[in-house]
Order: C-alpha cells, then sequence, then structure tokens
C-alpha cells in the first residue's frame, strides 16, 4: 500500500524543465475527436495568445463542449495535439498542471456547508506554499471577485452568481503561482446568471486577461461574445469555421451561414463593437 | 446562513478529556461491584482478590479498548465514504458495505472451519477479517458504479443498492446457517452475536493497528477529499488523481469496515451519526473532521456498550441494539432534512 502515495516533488525542478515562457500558452494543432458514431471534433487548430480573452461560439452541438474538454483533459484523444506552454499536454504532471491552468465549472454540486472562504481556499492544494500564504491569497482573491462580503456564509446557501464568483476566486487561487501566465477555462461560466452577474462575471475574466492570462471560454450569447472577447472562434460541424475578432468575424453573412439565421448587426455607439438583433 | 467554526483546540480538548473519563470511567462499571482501590489495584498487577484482578484484565479493559478502536475506526469510514459518496447519508451499514462484509466474515467461517480446531488464531486474525474486507470492498465498488455519474451520486439509487445488497447478504447468510457443520454453526451463531464482549488481546491488537493505518492514510488523503467534495470532474482539474484516491478510499474504507465486522459483528450507525456531529462542530473539513470522528466514535460506543451491560443487569444487549436505538431515528430525521434534494 506504501507505494500508493506520490507526493513529494520538487515543483520548481520540474517546471523549470517544462515551461517555456515564449511558447504560446495553449497552441491546438489538427486536433480531432471521434465517438464511435460521430465526429465531434474535425481538425482544429489555433493558438492562444496571452493576456486575450476568446470565446468560442458556434450552434448547439458544433463541438464547442468537446473541444473545451479535450485542453481541460476531460476527454483524451491520445495525441500530442494540445501543447501547453510549448509541451504536450499529457506528459505534465497532473499537480503542475493545475497551477498553469484551471477550469471554472457551470455549476457546482457541493453540498457540504463548507465556507465561502475554505472554497476559495481549497484553490491552494496543489500549490508548494505554506498555509498563511494560501490565507493570504485567498483574502486577495475574493476581494478581486467582489464576494469578501460573503467569507463567512455557507456555500451552499449563495445564489447561482455569487456562487460563480466564488469558484473563479477558487481558480484564480489555483492559478497564483503561474505568475500571470495562467490559462483559464470557462464553460458556459454565465448559464445560470442573471443580466448584471452576466456582465460582472465577464469583466472580471476581462480584467484577468488584462493581467496576462489566457482566458478561453464557451459561450451561446453572440452580444456577450461581441462585448468582452478580443477573438472569436466560430465552430459549425466540429470544424473552426471562423476565427478573429468580433469586428471581422460577425457579420450578416457569417450567421446566416453558420446559424442558419437572419440578423442584423449594428456597431455600438460608444465602445464600437457589434451588437446582434434577430431581424 | 453564517458558518460558525470553533477553534479546533475547543472541540477536541473537552471531547478527548471526556473521552478519557468515560473510558477510566467504564471499567469501574458493571455488575460485578469493584471499588476504586480495588481496580486501581488490578490494573498496576499490586495485591487484591484473584477474581477482581480476573474481571478489571481479562473483561472490562479489553472491551474498553476494543469499543474505543471499533468506534472509532466506524465514525472515521462513515466520514469518509460519505466524502466519497459527497452525500451525507452514505454510512457503511446503509449502503450495503457491512452486509457483504458480513457475508465475506460468515463465508470464511463456514468454509475454514474444519481449520478451527487447529489453528484458532488464523481464523479470526487471517481469514475472517480478509474474506469480510474482501465482502465489504465488492459491494463499495459495486454500490459506486450503480449509484455515481458525471454529474454526481443518486441517493435514491445509493439507499436502494444498499437495501438490495443487504437483502442478498441476508438470504446467504441464511443459506450459510443452513449448510454449515456444528463446528461452524456454532462459531457462526457466537461471531452474528455482534458484541464487544468476547474478546482477546489478539483482536484487541488487530483492531487498534487497523485504526493506526486508517487514521494515518486517510489523514493523509483528507485535503483531497476535501477538494473532491467539489465534484469529480473539479478535483482532477484541481491536479488530483481522482481514479486512484477513490480505489485508495474504497479500499481503506472497505478494510475499516470489514476488520471491524469480522470482530464485532455488525455495529451499525456510528458511521452515520459521528460525521454529522462532528460538522456541526468542526465544519467539513476532513483535516479536522477525521480526527473528532475517531475521539466521538470510540466515545459513542464506549457510551452505548456501558449502556448495553448495565441497562439489564446482570445479562446485557447486545450493544448493536443500543446504536440502532439511537441511529435509526436520527436516520429519519436526516431523510427529512434531505427530502428536498432527493
Amino acid at each position: 500500500m506504501l507505494n500508493l502515495f506520490t507526493s513529494s516533488y520538487d515543483t520548481k525542478l520540474n517546471f523549470a524543465a517544462l515551461h517555456t515562457p515564449s511558447a504560446s500558452p495553449l497552441q491546438v494543432s489538427d486536433l480531432s475527436y471521434t465517438t464511435a458514431k460521430q465526429t465531434l471534433v474535425d481538425q482544429v487548430s489555433f493558438s492562444l495568445k496571452a493576456g486575450e480573452l476568446t470565446v468560442i461560439l458556434g450552434p448547439n452541438g458544433a463541438g464547442k463542449s468537446s473541444l473545451l474538454k479535450l485542453i481541460s483533459g476531460e476527454l483524451s484523444q491520445g495525441g500530442h495535439n494540445i501543447r501547453i506552454f510549448g509541451q504536450p499536454r499529457d506528459i505534465w504532471p497532473d499537480h503542475l498542471l493545475a497551477q498553469h491552468m484551471a477550469i471554472l465549472p457551470q455549476s457546482s454540486q457541493l453540498s457540504f456547508a463548507f465556507s465561502a472562504r475554505e472554497v476559495v481556499a481549497l484553490g491552494g492544494l496543489s500549490l508548494p506554499l505554506k498555509q498563511s500564504e494560501v490565507q493570504y491569497l485567498t483574502q486577495e482573491n475574493m476581494a478581486a471577485t467582489d464576494v469578501l462580503h460573503l467569507a463567512d456564509r455557507a456555500y451552499p446557501s449563495l445564489s447561482g452568481g455569487e456562487k460563480q464568483r466564488v469558484h473563479l476566486a477558487r481558480v484564480l487561487t489555483q492559478l497564483s503561482c503561474a505568475n500571470q501566465h495562467g490559462i483559464l477555462l470557462l464553460d458556459e461560466p454565465t448559464s445560470a446568471l442573471d443580466l448584471a452577474q452576466q456582465h460582472k462575471v465577464l469583466s472580471l475574466c476581462r480584467q484577468m486577461s488584462q493581467k496576462g492570462m489566457s482566458v478561453l471560454m464557451v459561450l451561446h450569447d453572440l452580444n456577450l461574445a461581441a462585448q468582452y472577447a478580443d477573438r472569436l472562434l466560430l465552430m459549425q460541424g466540429g470544424k473552426l469555421a471562423l476565427d478573429g475578432s468580433p469586428n471581422t468575424v460577425i457579420s450578416t453573412a457569417n450567421i446566416a451561414q453558420i446559424y442558419g439565421h437572419k440578423v442584423s448587426i449594428k456597431s455600438h455607439p460608444i465602445h464600437h463593437y457589434p451588437v446582434i438583433m434577430s431581424a | 446562513m453564517q458558518v460558525v467554526r470553533y477553534q479546533p483546540r475547543t472541540v477536541f480538548v473537552p471531547v478527548a478529556l471526556v473521552l478519557a473519563v468515560m473510558a477510566v470511567g467504564s471499567i469501574f462499571i458493571g455488575p460485578m461491584p469493584i471499588s476504586i482501590e480495588q481496580a486501581w489495584r488490578a490494573i498496576f498487577n499490586q495485591e487484591v482478590a484473584p477474581h477482581i484482578s480476573l474481571v478489571i484484565q481479562q473483561v472490562r479493559i479489553p472491551r474498553v479498548l476494543l469499543c474505543l478502536a471499533i468506534g472509532a475506526i466506524l465514525a472515521m469510514c462513515g466520514a469518509v465514504m460519505q466524502g466519497l459518496f459527497r452525500n451525507p447519508l452514505a454510512d457503511p451499514g446503509i449502503i450495503g458495505v457491512s452486509g457483504g462484509a458480513a457475508l465475506g466474515a460468515a463465508l470464511a467461517i463456514v468454509v475454514f472451519a474444519p481449520m478451527a480446531e487447529f489453528y484458532p488464531l488464523l481464523l479470526t486474525l487471517g481469514t475472517v477479517p480478509i474474506f469480510a474486507f474482501i465482502g465489504g470492498s465488492l459491494v463499495t465498488l459495486l454500490v459506486y458504479q450503480l449509484g455515481t455519474s458525471q454529474h454526481g451520486t443518486s441517493v435514491a439509487i445509493m439507499l436502494l443498492a444498499g437495501v438490495a445488497i443487504s437483502a442478498l447478504a441476508g438470504a446467504a447468510l441464511g443459506l450459510l446457517n443452513f449448510y454449515a457443520d456444528d463446528q461452524a454453526l456454532r462459531d457462526l451463531a457466537l461471531w452474528s452475536m455482534g458484541s464487544v464482549a468476547h474478546t482477546t488481546w489478539a483482536n484487541i491488537a488487530l483492531a487498534w493497528s487497523t485504526l493506526a493505518v486508517l487514521l494515518y492514510y486517510l489523514q493523509h488523503d483528507a485535503n483531497k477529499l476535501n477538494a473532491f467534495l467539489l465534484g469529480e470532474a473539479e478535483a482532477r482539474h484541481m491536479g488530483i488523481g481522482v481514479e486512484a484516491l477513490k480505489r485508495r478510499l474504497i479500499l481503506l474504507c472497505a478494510a475499516g469496515v470489514g476488520i471491524s465486522v469480522s470482530l464485532c459483528g455488525m455495529i451499525g450507525f456510528v458511521g452515520l451519526i459521528i460525521p454529522h456531529l462532528g460538522r456541526l462542530l468542526v465544519g467539513p473539513n476532513h483535516n479536522l473532521l477525521i480526527p473528532l470522528s475517531a475521539l466521538l466514535g470510540g466515545l459513542l460506543l464506549l457510551i452505548a456498550d456501558t449502556l448495553s451491560r448495565t441497562l439489564v443487569s446482570p445479562a446485557e444487549l447486545p450493544v448493536g441494539i443500543i446504536t440502532a436505538l439511537a441511529g435509526a431515528p436520527f436516520f429519519i430525521a436526516l431523510l427529512f432534512q434531505q427530502r428536498g434534494r432527493m
């Protein structure tokens, strides 16, 4: 039974060997994923730049979630088509990868009465830090996501938006050893939230990307995506159909072709991002 | 809802003190009146009437020691299983793990009965606990496969699986009784009375070493188990080897439950009540919950055992009846509380 446990490691040593600072945080090349029935992801290639907020869009069944799951490791296709800081995803040890890439879930099923602060502190689990340092980071990140006033509330009693922000603080804690260069993946982070909460969560994500993080999320709402994204990846039938800034990707013709729906598009009078209206 | 957390010290110190007082106190309590001075002399091997020295050294002290270890093991296993299933209703007895362990133990008693006469120690310390462990692990794996999916644990399926497995184990136990030869039948009957009354120093050594091993390894995984409460995928994303963790915890719990069942028969509800109580005191953090459950579990079984041998003195009630009388209403209350969420 003794050899079941292997926990002692030298983080710095491994990190130096794996981390290539000049490489793209996340590079996906020719990635495909096929189940017995169908091809869910079909020859997708892109690479993220540090400090960008990228949104994956597309109709239902376009392969958005599968793509995100391949990157997060929930699905696996065996090859070396996903590279993180230059190294194939599969050769990263779990605990080191967790320090550089975190995933914000759609919702979490936690039913035990942890306080919000304790949930955020769980993010420090894989970090080579002392308890007091984790406590300090917890405090900082809860302030950053505006949940410090909820610190001693029981997590199950929070609202959907409050829970999402608590988890955001948790994944920020998890990425706090990545020197502002972490990768944050989000799977429809706003699906259960009201208008104000949606914008609160997304502007927090944008702040993080502006500090140097790479943020990649799946969204359904074209307008939210157009407002917050630096770059859009539009998927259709498993393929990456369009890749570019919101102003180049979102056009009446593109939306009609990919979603099969007619829209009219205006430019926002002040911020100049496209605003999509159903025609 | 505000969360109030007591300082660990303000919880652990009083609990440990009460436990110590109870442990010493229950040495003096029993059908045979023994004064404190006599007990003192018996404990430290000083001059005292031989029957008193016998009762203290061979009956009461072993019994207290066994209660402490078994209560602690059952409570810790309950706490860990509830974490593993992410549900506060997962008790080794309720989801059928104890039933599976009991079936394994009974099987070993019947199969190896012919050898019992020549190698009694092999049976009590070897084959019976090992078979109980195997039975317990198979059931835990089965219930886990049945009850959990990507979206979490289905309480209904988990509890129903427990009902089915307990029924199956009960039927198989009956069959074993039917086919057992005389020696095996005697051993089965003795064992299935399920009490802490008849024990040997070898059993106590087994119980305490199990407790030590479990405490060490479960505590080692406490942080990971905390993260696991967020969900399997979330824990994986936090860099935890989820599959290995699950395998380890299932095996450790099955070992704990298997050994306690093989030593004392089925004692239910300790693993349900104690972790719940522990969470009220220190919260769901397993770093504190696991050791606190060990202390409280020992205390509960000690109290239950003291009651079981004083209520109808000089006769004795099986201790499992006392814990069930306390635990079953508690379980129903928990069900009421959870009704909206199932």
